[in-house]
């Protein structure tokens, strides 16, 4: 049969027509058309055709068989192809199916005479034909068969036989539309073609383009083969468009994007860089700027973490630079004093010029002193005691205009103001009038304050310095023993205000310094006695400051030390202060002052509080002098001995550092003293407190409440975490010393500490054992710290979650059923694991005891069962 | 256990940060509790010390572990 011929191609079969018919019939036209939009169903095309084939009987039925022979060719040269390129056929064949149809529809719906079709057909068949280009070769002659078989048989026969024919033609040209399908993959070449075709444009004829885009419209859906196909509605522009927005659209812009993408994150990363780097640098901003730098330098390199976690750690430093401010201050003191000194010559120069220059001596050392004094109280309030170092400077040149005395008394003030609140200005005073006498002394002091100043350890250093420049200032006759005094006492006169402030600090310092001006001082000088004195109080009051600095009653006690201290320099104030207010005014003012500190200093050892209390008397005269100093002549030691009253309240402080002055005056007790001294201080300073006015306490209870804040802060959370993390062992060290001091507190101020212990808890020893036991194997020591504060914070988990269980059940107690509650949601009891048996388990018999009621002899349950 | 933790030291503990009322026997319940967390923290711990081939506890491996097991014994 031809139509089973594989011959049979739908071109041969147009040829047949082309060369059988020449006529036109648009109603065949139409019907291919019609045919041809439809997906080029046989079916369709069938009926379509059928109805047709009435009109046009022969010429569907012509069109009706070289599709089936088409689609046969294509499925037939499908069917020989190898098998191997089955799949590429059977895509071929798909495709060429649809192009089959589409052929065959395209047969059908030519409206041109079947010329048009054949012609259409022709075209596409060749670029249709199977991937080997014999096919087409063949399809047309087969066609020729084909279509004069076709139309032999379909003249022949009725439509019964064409339908025959055409079921079997359909699927020749199924097969060779399958054959034809293996151009499929061509397809996609042929779509490019097709595009270009396309763009190409439409041509007339659209031989070639329109067998291509035959061959997609045909896949992209029924489209005329002809030049009709053009006309299809097939969006010619689609492809293209599609390609294009394949191919240039989409790499494109993800190139771009990826690529620009990338520029920008990196621009940004270096912008962000910048910016927080800069940031970083500044690292003073709060830990919130470095989280924002963070934050924005989330991509950004790991160098600028560094810098953040720089910055945090130095913005968290600072949190405790404080407490080690402190030290530092020491520290600085000494550099400050160094430093000072050089400054402070001229400064001194300046004045001893102006004033005298007999006192040059001294005003350097008082300059030194003054310079210590003020490095040290910048360090503590730099603004407090600049302003007051201005104002006594102001003070000083008034006062050196009046006298020569006041001379050194406003340098001492200077230095007291500068370094620690209130100098005791009648000490200074005092100080002063004896300088005159003191010329060589305040060479010695000069060089002991330097000598003290210099291998005394940083807080005693800047504390001796200090107080030696105090000393020194004021009085040229002292300076040895002034300026430690002097020191000592500006600490404690100048301001009853500062003092409070500066107080806590300065006893440091000078708690700190009289210890080891002690040592140094007692030798130099003739007046060693007195400087020594200066020294033991300069360093009583270091080491009561630095203990006050952790408590409030210090910062007192150094108020009073420094009182003391100043007044021993200059006037005897508070208990030792009456020996050297005594002394002092039989004597010279300066020496008088330093002598009688240092004889009420021996006065203090026998009854520290008592000669305290009493030397507090004629020392108020010349802490009360010192206060006015600039306008006072304090000069007179009455004066001094005035003020000093006035300033019992420093004088006590300072008149404990007297103590321990009188006690560095004798070389016997010049290192005795020393400790005892501080440590009496405490003593004496709370008799101090006593004593002193409870404005002063006040005051000085709520500056010392300023400057030890963090301090306290650190000294609680000591006690409550004393192994906690190492932010907290840094608070740990600056506390260490001051731990020391501590001892000496009163209980009164233990008691706060130990209020805030409590807060440990469990005890060490039994957490750790039990721990220990747990783990079954070797613990390391380090642990216990963290444990510790695990079980804290543990321990308030706990007590939160109990109170709320017990609220819930509307009782006021924790109770048994609580933790049970409790322990049942952590997990530890469960339905397998009921409460009774961890009891068993783990607790010892006594808590078991309570817990599980046990049956005793004589029907007697432990516990008493409940009655609920 | 090995030791006798007072209960008097529980008690205040718990009443310090209760701030109610605590009775009797939940003392020894929480002691309970206090053990039984206790022994889950030194198994983690062990656990981990094991991991890195440490045969002591060491006080990194018991910070690690205990944030997770704080957690998990929030109830």
């Amino acid at each position: 049969m031809d139509y089973v011929n594989e011959d049979v191609s739908a071109r041969i079969l147009l040829k047949h027509v082309l060369n059988t018919e020449h006529s036109v019939s648009p109603e065949t036209n139409s019907a291919s058309q019609a045919a041809l939009h439809s997906s080029g169903s046989k079916i369709r095309r069938s009926a379509r055709l059928g109805c047709k084939v009435v009109v046009l009987t022969p010429q569907e039925a012509i069109k009706q068989s070289m599709k089936k022979k088409l689609r046969e060719s294509t499925y037939r040269t499908s069917l020989q192809m190898p098998p191997t390129k089955r799949r590429t056929i059977s895509e071929g064949v798909r495709k060429m199916n649809s192009p089959a149809p589409a052929t065959t529809s395209i047969l059908c719906d030519d409206d041109i005479t079947p010329r048009h079709l054949l012609r259409g057909i022709l075209q596409t068949e060749p670029s249709t034909s199977l991937l080997i280009q014999d096919r087409p070769v063949r399809m047309e002659p087969e066609q020729p068969y084909a279509n004069s078989s076709l139309l032999s048989n379909s003249s022949s026969t009725g439509l019964s036989e064409l339908d025959l024919p055409d079921m079997t033609t359909t699927v020749n040209l199924g097969s060779t539309a399958k054959g034809l399908r293996r151009k499929r993959p061509r397809r996609s070449l042929n779509v490019n073609a097709f595009n270009r075709l396309l763009e190409s444009g439409e041509d007339g004829g659209g031989g070639g383009e329109g067998s291509s885009a035959t061959e997609d419209l045909s896949l992209l859906s029924s489209a005329s083969p002809s030049s009709v196909t053009f006309s299809l509605k097939t969006p010619f522009v689609d492809p293209q468009t599609e390609k294009r927005a394949f191919k240039r659209n989409a790499p494109n812009r993800k190139k771009i994007t990826i690529e620009e993408f990338d520029e920008a994150l990196q621009n940004q990363q270096v912008a962000m860089s910048g910016d927080t780097e800069l940031s970083d640098r500044e690292d003073q901003r709060g830990l919130s700027e470095t989280v924002q730098s963070q934050g924005l330098m989330l991509g950004l390199s790991d160098i600028v973490d560094p810098d953040i976690t720089f910055d945090i750690i130095t913005n968290k430093t600072a949190l405790y630079a404080q407490p080690v401010e402190t030290k530092s201050t020491f520290t600085t003191k000494d550099k400050d004093t160094i430093a000072a000194a050089p400054i402070k010559p001229e400064m001194g120069g300046m004045k001893d010029d102006e004033v005298r220059g007999q006192k040059d001596d001294e005003m350097e050392l008082d300059d030194k002193d003054g310079e210590a004094l003020m490095t040290d109280a910048g360090q503590r309030e730099d603004s407090v005691r600049q302003e007051d170092f201005k104002s006594q400077t102001e003070e000083v040149a008034e006062s050196q205009t009046e006298e020569e005395g006041a001379d050194p008394q406003t340098e001492e003030e200077v230095a007291d103001l500068q370094t620690e609140e209130d100098v005791v200005d009648p000490q200074t005073e005092e100080e002063v009038a004896d300088p005159q006498t003191e010329d060589e002394e305040v060479a010695d002091n000069q060089t002991e304050g330097e000598e003290v100043a210099d291998p005394q350890t940083e807080e005693e250093e800047v504390a001796d310095p200090q107080t030696e420049e105090v000393v020194a200032d004021p009085q040229t006759e002292e300076e040895v023993v002034a300026d430690p005094q002097t020191e000592e006492e500006e600490v404690a006169d100048p301001h009853t205000e500062e003092e409070e402030v500066a107080d806590p600090h300065t006893e440091e310092e000078e708690v700190a310094d009289p210890h080891t001006e002690e040592e140094e001082v007692a030798d130099p000088q003739t007046e060693e006695v007195a400087d020594p004195q200066t020294e033991e109080e300069e360093v009583a009051e270091w080491k009561l400051r630095s203990s006050a600095s952790n408590e409030v009653r210090f910062s007192r006690r150094d108020y009073q030390s420094e009182g003391g201290v100043r007044v021993t320099g200059g006037i005897a104030e508070g208990r030792g202060y009456k020996s050297l207010g005594t002394g002092l005014h039989p004597s010279e003012t300066g020496s008088a002052g330093r002598r009688s500190g240092g004889d009420s200093a021996d006065d203090w050892h026998s009854s520290p509080e008592v000669v305290a209390s009493k030397s507090i008397h004629p020392q108020t005269e010349y802490i009360g002098s010192t206060p006015p100093f600039p306008q006072e002549d304090e000069m007179e030691g009455s004066i001094r001995t005035g003020n000093s009253p006035s300033n019992e309240e420093e004088n006590a402080v300072p008149s404990l550092e007297m103590t321990g002055e009188p006690e560095n005056k004798a070389p016997e007790s010049s290192y005795l003293p020393t400790h005892p001294i501080t440590a009496r201080s405490p003593a004496d300073h709370e008799e101090d407190w006593e004593d002193v006015e409870e404005e002063d306490s006040n005051q000085s209870e709520e500056l010392s409440m300023k400057t030890p804040a963090f301090v306290r802060e650190k000294r609680n959370a000591l006690s409550v975490d004393p192994q906690n993390t190492p932010t907290v062992f840094k608070g740990l060290q600056p506390s260490v010393p001051v731990g020391a001091a501590a001892m000496r507190k009163p209980a009164a101020v233990r008691g706060k500490t130990s209020g805030t212990k409590k807060d440990l808890g469990l005890p060490k020893s039994y957490v750790t054992s039990v721990f220990k036991h747990f783990a079954k194997t070797k613990v390391s020591s380090d642990v216990y710290p963290v444990l510790k504060e695990i079980m804290e914070r543990y321990f308030d988990r706990l007590a939160d979650d109990l109170e709320v269980y017990a609220a819930h059940a509307n009782r006021k107690t924790i109770e048994v059923e609580d933790v049970e509650l409790l322990m049942r949601r952590q997990g530890f009891v469960t339905d397998s694991m009921p409460v009774n048996v961890l009891i068993e388990k783990y607790l010892p018999m006594e808590s078991r005891k309570l817990l599980i009621p046990v049956a005793t002899s004589g029907n007697y349950v432990i516990p008493k069962p409940r009655r609920k | 256990m090995l030791k006798r933790v007072p209960m008097s030291k529980l008690k205040s503990l718990i009443k310090k940060k209760a701030h109610i009322r605590i009775g009797t026997a939940a003392d020894a319940m929480v002691e309970l509790n206090v053990l039984l967390f206790l022994h889950s923290l030194a198994e983690e711990a062990r656990t981990k010390a094991f991991e890195e081939k440490s045969a002591t506890i060491k006080a990194c491996h018991v910070k690690a572990v205990c944030k997770k097991l704080l957690k998990q014994a929030r109830g």
